[in-house]
């Protein structure tokens, strides 16, 4: 009995960081599946989400535990009226992540979407390096390399801790069912379809009088405030933040991994590429030695993003681009 | 009269691109020491077939013959490389010469293939066309319209070529340098090499060629001497468009 | 009275070389007037390693067209190449797949291990060992240009699918180091040796100097290939023009290879001097050196191998000479605001590269 307990524990933390990364890839699916965005800092709205939510939602710091942030204190406590019996701070978390998120996208994307593929791609790199550098240096704001932990649990009152992560693994699995309809819905509406039409050819859709520009800009904005939202999941479950959580190979890449591996432009693939791809990542620790190696992971990824680019650039479930029979490679 | 000998010839190719055939079964000849001229309306696959002869594109039937050791070959399945050393040469309508090497390096890059005999076709190519000589170490980007084609034909020379396809030569150009590329066509023609154009200047092309062919919608219309296409009123109509 | 229009026309017939030269002199002097005239002449010099990089990413991008991501990490496998070569005691301790063990490198084992030649740091061992690496890396290069860039052009990816590609192989790079290796910090054999002191208020690490004339020289050799060479001038003419480089009779995936094997031997040069001069490497060297190099080859133009070295030139000193004014830490950050702001004001770079 103990066994299958175990299993079901294991399994339910499985779902809880499969689910957590399947909604970032839900957000990389409409930057690039849908767009055409090439967006590799991934990790800059991870941060900005799960820190604004943290930073929302903590108690407020203490010198004992060498906490030099100067934000939180208590704001449930302290908003007396907003008595509820729930804690609707983790809204306003989360609110206010989708906020942040959003903002941020607004002026980062203001700025560069005007750039070429590769270019804006450099610059959302060096965007998330900023961020993560600016967590790092800036102690006052979420307490740097220290990183902020005791992140309280969403509705942790309500659970005892042994069956909370079942509680939380449902919780994600229903937030991305959420997600999924939302982001259907948007991609099937004129919206979307005009989006597409950026994705296969921005010339011809720019031709047609469609202002390309905004319509990317708000495909940026709704990718980056989704994956915010993921971010804000990952605070509460995984109740510490600190820099490196968000290194470009946990937060960026694995993240496209995952998008490519379910194949991209499809909603669905983006989703099981994270519950696949973090399989992989994790049941490889059950492997003998060797191959259990962390560092090994690192190739492993980058094996499986290249391999997959040239072998079955569709992933899984995507949908197979329409080759241009002019027998020419394309040009952009 | 000495019999002229064919070096190329065209027999019923179909070609195109991917899913659309745009040549329905054409056939040309050239002969040794000519200049053949094809003409007709836009869109009519005159550029498809120069660029199927020149192997850019795989015929999807028929066969393209061309002379090598005195004997028709067919080359329907020859790489660019091999062409252009058996005699083959190709001028692109537009981008024809590499703009930022100098004058003298875009000659070099036609004669890539073979280095001996190199600053020997230079100069010869500098005898045909003295201002590149002058201007042997600009840039090529500074060179005006009717200099780069001239440039842009004399790269394509340097390998003593037997025959040289030119994609629509005057296209873009001036009306007074149209008549100047036509002579320095003629220049290279007096050289002793064939060429093989493509032409939307039909009259100003015709006028100085010894034979024509019309191709309309991938096929083969009408041909005849230059002259004779010129004064066929029908052609002229139909195809000439009071130019 | 001369108008300004005069002006601009007089300032525009200017070559650039002589500008270049003057802007040097009034920005070096402009470092003595300020006092930071010291880390003017680091930043110049680490400027010139940049600039190994740089090139290699910029002919990379016109011939090959596309943003080769996995340059830093083709640094800094560079330095693991030609450590087990190079390293008197090579230690290999926390990885999963041996228990810690140590060894000696190959060129000490043969007897050279002359440390400390001269005034630099490093020894023998250490400069034989770069050869090594550039060719080991070289054919690293040629590998995966034949079955994987090539195979995606072929099949006419886009430019983020070969970039993301380039990413791919990256992470892959440096996983494979990683767990060779292990994640700690490797250094060649050294000696410490004192600043030199140039007077006038300048002192720099002597293996500076090593590296700045290393880097002119081998920009001065990939100068001559480029201009003087056959294999020079049909990889610029592929640049210009791949189309008719290929009907020229060029073949055009020859220039490729030769643009790989050459941006590879600059890389790994680049990687290891920047190793020795640091006094230490990591797997993570890479990603640290990428920012500064894009940058460069921005500031100077795409596609433009001057500009690409007039760049690193410049971004290495604005990086040192920003220390003075702001927390040394965000050094990458300048790096990446000059990139930023040369993007959205003039995107075609000081010397005109392409788009």
């Amino acid at each position: 009995m103990d066994f299958i307990l175990s299993i079901f524990n294991y399994l339910s933390t499985y779902i809880v960081i499969a689910g957590i990364y399947a909604i970032f890839s839900l957000g990389l699916n409409i930057h690039w599946g849908y767009t055409g965005i090439f967006n590799i800092g991934i990790s800059a709205f991870f941060a900005l989400g799960a820190y604004t939510a943290a930073i929302l939602t903590s108690s407020s710091p203490s010198p004992e535990m060498f906490e030099d942030f100067i934000w939180g204190g208590n704001l449930p406590q302290n908003m007396g009226f907003l008595n509820l019996g729930i804690d609707l701070w983790y809204f306003v978390g989360m609110l206010g992540a989708i906020l942040i998120c959003g903002i941020a996208a607004t002026i980062i994307g203001w700025i560069t979407l005007k750039l070429r593929d590769d270019y804006f791609a450099i610059s959302t790199l060096g965007l998330a390096e900023t961020v993560r550098f600016i967590f790092l240096n800036e102690k006052w704001l979420a307490n740097g390399s220290r990183g902020m932990y005791r992140i309280p649990k969403f509705l942790g009152e309500w659970f005892p801790p042994a069956y909370y992560n079942y509680f939380y693994g449902f919780f994600i699995l229903l937030l991305i069912f959420i997600l999924y309809l939302i982001v259907q819905r948007a991609i099937n509406s004129p919206w979307g379809r005009v989006l597409k039409a950026i994705r296969e050819d921005e010339i011809a859709t720019a031709a047609g009088g469609k202002n390309v520009f905004i319509f990317k800009l708000q495909s940026f904005v709704l990718g980056a405030c989704i994956m915010g939202i993921g971010g804000v999941v990952y605070a509460h479950g995984i109740r510490y933040l600190d820099p490196l959580t968000f290194d470009p190979l946990m937060a960026t890449f694995i993240i496209w991994a995952m998008l490519m591996v379910g194949g991209s432009g499809n909603n669905k693939g983006a989703i099981i590429g994270a519950f696949i791809v973090w399989a992989i990542w994790t049941w490889t620790d059950f492997l003998p030695g060797f191959l259990a190696d962390p560092n090994l992971k690192f190739l492993m990824i980058g094996l499986l993003i290249t391999m997959v680019i040239v072998i079955k650039p569709e992933g899984i479930i995507g949908e197979r681009k329409i080759k241009l029979s002019s027998g020419k490679s394309k040009k952009d | 009269m000495k019999k002229k000998h064919k070096i190329l010839e065209v027999i019923n190719v179909f070609s195109g691109y991917g899913e659309t055939e745009i040549l329905h079964g054409v056939s040309i000849e050239i002969y040794e020491n000519e200049i053949v001229t094809i003409i007709g309306p836009n869109g009519c696959g005159k550029s498809t077939l120069m660029k199927t002869i020149f192997g850019l594109i795989r015929a999807t039937s028929g066969n393209i013959n061309f002379l090598i050791n005195d004997k028709l070959t067919s080359i329907n399945n020859f790489d660019t490389e091999n062409l252009i050393k058996k005699g083959l040469s190709y001028v692109p309508q537009s981008d024809n010469i590499f703009p930022s090497l100098s004058i003298e390096e875009n000659l070099e890059m036609g004669s890539f293939i073979k280095e001996e005999g190199m600053s020997d076709s230079i100069e010869s190519m500098y005898d045909l066309f003295p201002i590149l000589k002058e201007k042997r170490k600009d840039p090529a980007n500074q060179l005006s319209g009717g200099q780069r084609q001239m440039l842009a034909f004399a790269r394509a020379m340097m390998l003593k070529p037997k025959l040289i396809i030119l994609d629509e030569p005057s296209a873009g150009l001036a009306p007074n340098l149209v008549n100047s590329v036509f002579e320095t066509i003629l220049t290279i023609h007096k050289a002793g090499v064939s060429v093989l154009m493509v032409e939307q200047n039909a009259k100003a092309a015709l006028e100085r060629s010894n034979r024509g062919y019309v191709l309309a919608t991938g096929e083969n219309k009408a041909d005849g001497s230059g002259t004779n296409l010129l004064k066929n009123k029908e052609i002229a109509s139909l195809y000439l468009g009071g130019k | 009275m001369i108008s300004y229009k005069q002006i601009l026309n007089y300032f525009n017939v200017i070559p650039t070389y002589i500008k270049v030269i003057f802007s040097f002199v009034i920005s070096l002097g402009l470092s003595f007037i300020l006092g930071v005239q010291d880390l003017y002449v680091h930043g110049l010099l680490i400027g010139t390693v940049f600039a190994l990089g740089a090139i290699g990413i910029t002919l990379l991008y016109s011939i090959v067209k596309f943003a080769h991501v996995a340059h830093g990490d083709f640094m800094t496998l560079a330095a693991y190449l030609a450590f087990p070569f190079a390293a008197s005691v090579i230690k290999v301790e926390y990885v999963s797949y041996a228990e810690n063990f140590s060894f000696t490198g190959l060129f000490p084992l043969l007897g050279l291990d002359q440390v400390g030649l001269w005034i630099f740091t490093f020894g023998i061992p250490t400069l034989l060992a770069i050869p090594v690496a550039m060719i080991i890396l070289a054919l690293i290069a040629v590998l995966l240009e034949i079955f994987v860039y090539r195979k995606l052009r072929n099949r006419g990816s886009s430019d983020a699918m070969l970039a993301m590609s380039s990413f791919g192989i990256a992470i892959l790079l440096r996983g494979a180091v990683q767990t060779i290796f292990g994640t700690q910090l490797r250094s060649f054999d050294r000696i410490s040796k004192p600043f030199l002191d140039l007077g006038l208020g300048i002192a720099i690490p002597p293996d500076l100097i090593f590296l700045g004339i290393s880097a002119v020289i081998l920009c001065f050799i990939t100068h001559y290939i480029l201009q003087y060479t056959k294999i020079g001038k049909s990889m610029r003419a592929t640049s210009d023009n791949p189309d008719l480089a290929m009907v020229t009779g060029i073949n055009v995936n020859k220039v490729i290879i030769n643009t790989w094997i050459l941006a590879a031997c600059l890389a790994a040069c680049a990687g290891i001097l920047v190793s020795i001069f640091s006094a230490q490497f990591m797997p993570q060297m890479g990603w640290k050196l990428l920012i500064p190099i894009f940058a460069a080859v921005v500031l100077g133009g795409v596609g433009n191998a001057y500009g690409a070295f007039i760049g690193a030139i410049i971004v290495g000193i604005s990086m040192e000479v920003s220390t003075e004014y702001i927390n040394p830490a965000y050094k990458l950050a300048i790096a990446f605001t000059i990139m930023l702001l040369v993007l959205l004001v003039k995107p075609r770079g000081l010397l005109g590269g392409k788009e």
